[in-house]
């Protein structure tokens, strides 16, 4: 009498080790676990392998004597960073405009999703969402030399503003403390917002239209089926990336301050990172540049784990990260 | 059928994969000719066509009898973070650095960590009696002693010392091939240009001083100098500090006292040192700057602007002139060839002038990787460059085709008969005639030994910078006798003094440009004193003391002597 081929009788399963158990159900999708290999290979090799170099955070790495060979300093590194009289200046501009760029353009995302998925016009829809994506594709030094090309006041777009308007005295926007900070984030929410709504279009195509139509019928108004159908559909995607952007709220990239940065408005622009890149990777301080990375990260691990600690109180373990 | 052709696809993107792979020595150069091979890492330059087949290569190849392969990096000022990012990783270097700049901190790095090949033996026979190496460097040691035919003996033994200081680290290693300028206009870190139409409309005379240099300037804001009935006249403009080393608030603070705050420190003349930014006459000179931005006579891009924005408001593509006095670097302008540029003229100094002798870079480097039996080919190549021909070859290409010797009578504006004769320029443009439009080794003045293309642009170009060097050493020789070069500290003092420089460094920059935008106002007493008080606090003392020390052995070693 012929075995059945498919799957064994509970009672064999349940006799089962849970290392069997687990053999069995590999072996039943071994196509899905084909396919991560590469990417866990890529995560193994290029993140965690190179995790060992972090120990040049505590030595006075030399090229020659490699990260072995180096001596050991402690934490005179950590130290370098704290002797800086204004290292207080760059924890504070860091976390600045990192708040200010959270407030400013998390919202905005969202909103234009919602904006796009309410649309009932499928050319208009598709249009606008690929405009609104293009952006992101231009080189940040692109941008900014198209930014500071408009705003010159003299030879750009405000400059002959300036002119018709017969404004004589006036202060150089592109450079001015004042203006920096708006400049950065507003210059990041008309680049990113568009590539940033991509996701949470995505979330909402999930929506069934059946809600939308007993909502409809119920007398619900537009506003109000978003507020109550669409906008809890994508809480969950909202709250993880929230957490996301919260660890990383001291890891604000040099480059655009770097390019932005000018002897006016140093007070706000010097950052964490463009302070190390001065200072450190310039001059070849592999060893301040990693500890100064290593703390960054650190508090960002810190900041991730209590901000999804407080979402999971929140919404008792259903939306949080882990 | 679809089947196929996604397998198809798969198999064609796969192997794209494997397109980067191949043997790294396939197509070298000179492959099995017999001749060594030397690699020089060099900054892409987007007007030289080709390096390979270039005629400064063709020549170099000739005369030293081997092979150039070049290896080009891209990136401007990142070159530096991208050789650190080399070392770092332990991947080798070329065999030669060339027009690359480390800055002295990471050339004294890297030569103690043993990545850059350590020249003295090459310079000196004998590296502790300091005896010229005429043999291995017979063009280095010709041009040393060619000094005072341009600036005389007594000038020629400053700038010997001052070049043999600048190459050589505190432990007497030489790092880098110096390459120093003789161009006096190169020389300068600053030329001043007033718009002399404008002085002619308003019936101005040339400024002499600093009250009637302000009063110029107030005329210049107040009236329509440029006709166009549009208000939009500026007084003042120029680079803090351009990469020619143009800087309008040296300028404008040497009007007040001697004062070179790149070196961050002052001779006292009895072996003391005051720290440039402390000085009276450095207060003096924030105020007047700072009263020229309150008034709107000097434009606040001065703080922020850029070589390239500062060519676009000087030279104009359409329309009049807009700047009533510009510093800057004559190259800055006179590549453009604008006729609203011949409205200006070198402008006299009534100061000092930062003390600027020559111009020495290093930038160019043999490395450790560089094959024992290879270095002396590579020193040598390097000394060609400061032989006539090989200068000339470096800035001015290829000899029969962009310049030429000249065979007339006509003289120069210093009563010389000129030396060569300029065809074609390469500068600026599609060329495979030399290396580079940044280091641009010149053999000798060129206001003094090559004539340029007979246009009246040319004539413009030259009949002015040598004004402008004439105002420069006639302000040369207002300055103290002595001047501190800057500083030049051992591993330990670098250490120990690694924090009071940085914190003290970066306060006085700020505090600067807080000073002159009237964020502070240098005025007000107690905010200058508060200010003197607060570098005291961030380490100036130790830094004092330690500069001090340093300064003082160079001048027990005859510095300036």
């Amino acid at each position: 009498m012929a075995k059945s081929p498919a799957v064994a009788a509970p009672s064999a399963l349940l006799k089962k080790t849970p290392w069997q158990k687990f053999w069995i159900r590999f072996k039943k999708n071994w196509q899905l676990h084909l396919m991560m290999v590469v990417p866990l290979a890529y995560l193994i090799l290029f993140s965690y392998v190179p995790m060992y170099g972090l120990q040049i955070a505590f030595k006075d790495y030399r090229a020659r004597a490699g990260i072995w060979g180096s001596e050991w300093v402690g934490l005179e590194n950590f130290a370098t960073f704290f002797a800086n009289y204004k290292w207080p200046m760059y924890v504070w501009n860091t976390l600045a405009l990192s708040l200010y760029a959270l407030f400013a353009s998390f919202p905005v995302p969202i909103i234009l999703a919602l904006t796009i998925h309410v649309n009932t016009h499928k050319v208009l829809k598709k249009v606008a969402q690929n405009v609104s994506y293009m952006p992101h594709f231009i080189s940040l030094v692109v941008m900014i030399g198209i930014l500071f090309s408009t705003l010159h006041p003299v030879a750009g777009m405000l400059g002959a503003i300036y002119r018709i308007l017969g404004v004589e005295s006036y202060i150089d926007v592109r450079y001015a403390k004042e203006s920096f900070r708006h400049l950065y984030v507003w210059s990041g929410v008309w680049q990113g917002m568009g590539w940033s709504s991509i996701l949470y279009v995505s979330a909402l195509s999930g929506v069934p239209e059946e809600l939308h139509e007993a909502a409809k019928l119920d007398g619900a108004s537009r506003l109000r089926r978003v507020w109550a159908i669409d906008i809890p559909t994508i809480l969950p995607t909202i709250c993880i990336m929230l957490i996301m952007r919260c660890g990383s709220l001291l890891s604000v990239g040099y480059q655009k301050a770097y390019l932005m940065q000018s002897p006016v408005n140093k007070d706000v622009s010097e950052i964490i990172s463009t302070y190390v890149y001065n200072n450190g990777l310039k001059k070849n301080q592999m060893s301040f540049g990693s500890a100064v990375g290593l703390m960054n990260s650190l508090i960002s691990v810190t900041m991730l784990t209590i901000v999804n600690w407080i979402t999971n109180k929140l919404s008792d373990h259903e939306m949080g990260l882990w | 059928m679809k089947k196929i052709l996604t397998l198809l696809l798969a198999l064609v993107m796969t192997v794209s994969l494997f397109a980067a792979c191949g043997d790294k020595d396939a197509g070298n150069k000179g492959e099995g000719n017999g001749k060594p091979t030397l690699t020089i890492g060099i900054p892409a330059d987007a007007n030289v066509m080709s390096y390979d087949d270039n005629a400064l290569t063709n020549w170099l190849e000739e005369q030293l009898d081997c092979n150039l392969e070049f290896m080009i990096y891209s990136g401007g000022s990142d070159i530096a973070t991208q050789i650190s990012t080399t070392v770092a990783a332990r991947q080798p270097l070329p065999d030669v650095l060339w027009d690359i700049s480390l800055g002295a901190a990471l050339i004294t790095q890297y030569g103690e960590d043993g990545y850059l090949v350590d020249l003295a033996p090459y310079f000196y026979s004998d590296v502790e009696a300091k005896t010229p190496n005429t043999e291995m460097a017979p063009n280095f040691w010709e041009k040393m002693d060619m000094w005072d035919a341009y600036y005389g003996e007594e000038m020629e033994a400053k700038f010997q010392d001052e070049v043999i200081y600048r190459m050589t680290e505190e432990d007497g290693a030489i790092y880098s091939y110096p390459v120093f300028g003789f161009t006096p206009t190169d020389s300068m870190v600053y030329q001043v240009w007033i718009n002399q139409t404008w002085l002619d409309k308003l019936g101005l005379p040339m400024p002499t001083d600093v009250d009637s240099f302000y009063e110029t300037l107030k005329a210049f804001k107040a009236n329509d100098c440029n006709g166009n009935g549009i208000h939009d006249e500026i007084p003042l403009y120029g680079n803090r500090l351009d990469s020619l080393g143009a800087d309008t608030y040296s300028y404008l603070i040497n009007m007040f006292g001697y004062w070179d705050g790149g070196t961050y420190w002052l001779d006292n003349g009895d072996g003391t040192l005051q720290n440039a930014y402390t000085a009276d006459h450095y207060r003096e000179g924030l105020k007047f700057i700072n009263k020229l931005y309150k008034e709107g006579l000097m434009n606040p891009l001065t703080v922020t602007g850029s070589s390239s924005e500062m060519k676009r408001l000087v030279t104009p593509a359409t329309g009049p002139a807009l700047v009533g006095v510009w510093v800057g670097h004559a190259t800055i302008a006179t590549t453009m060839g604008n006729d609203t540029l011949k409205e200006y003229v070198a402008m006299p100094y009534w100061g000092t002038a930062v003390e600027k002798r020559c111009s020495v870079t290093r930038e160019v480097y043999i490395t450790t990787d560089c094959p024992e039996e290879n270095r002396e080919i590579a020193f040598k190549m390097l000394d060609l460059f400061l032989s006539d021909e090989g200068a000339m070859r470096c800035r001015y290409g290829e000899p029969g085709v962009n310049w030429k010797d000249y065979e007339g009578t006509e003289t120069s504006p210093s009563g010389e008969v000129w030396k060569w004769e300029i065809i074609e320029d390469p500068l600026s443009l599609q060329t495979n005639a030399i290396w580079s439009s940044a280091l641009c080794i010149t053999p000798c003045s060129e206001l003094i030994s090559m004539k340029q293309p007979g246009t009246d642009w040319y004539k413009y170009k030259i009949e002015q910078v040598w004004a402008q060097y004439q105002n420069y050493q006639a302000a040369m020789e207002r300055n103290p006798d002595r001047v501190y070069p800057g500083p030049r500290y051992t591993t330990e003092e670098e250490e120990r003094t690694g924090v009071a420089r940085e914190n003290c460094t970066t306060y006085v920059k700020t505090s600067m440009t807080e000073f002159i935008t009237g964020i502070l106002d240098p005025n007000n007493d107690a905010q200058w004193n508060a200010y003197l008080n607060k570098l005291d606090e961030l380490g100036l003392a130790t830094w004092q003391e330690v500069s001090e020390a340093s300064w003082n052995r160079l001048l027990d070693a005859g510095f300036g002597a």
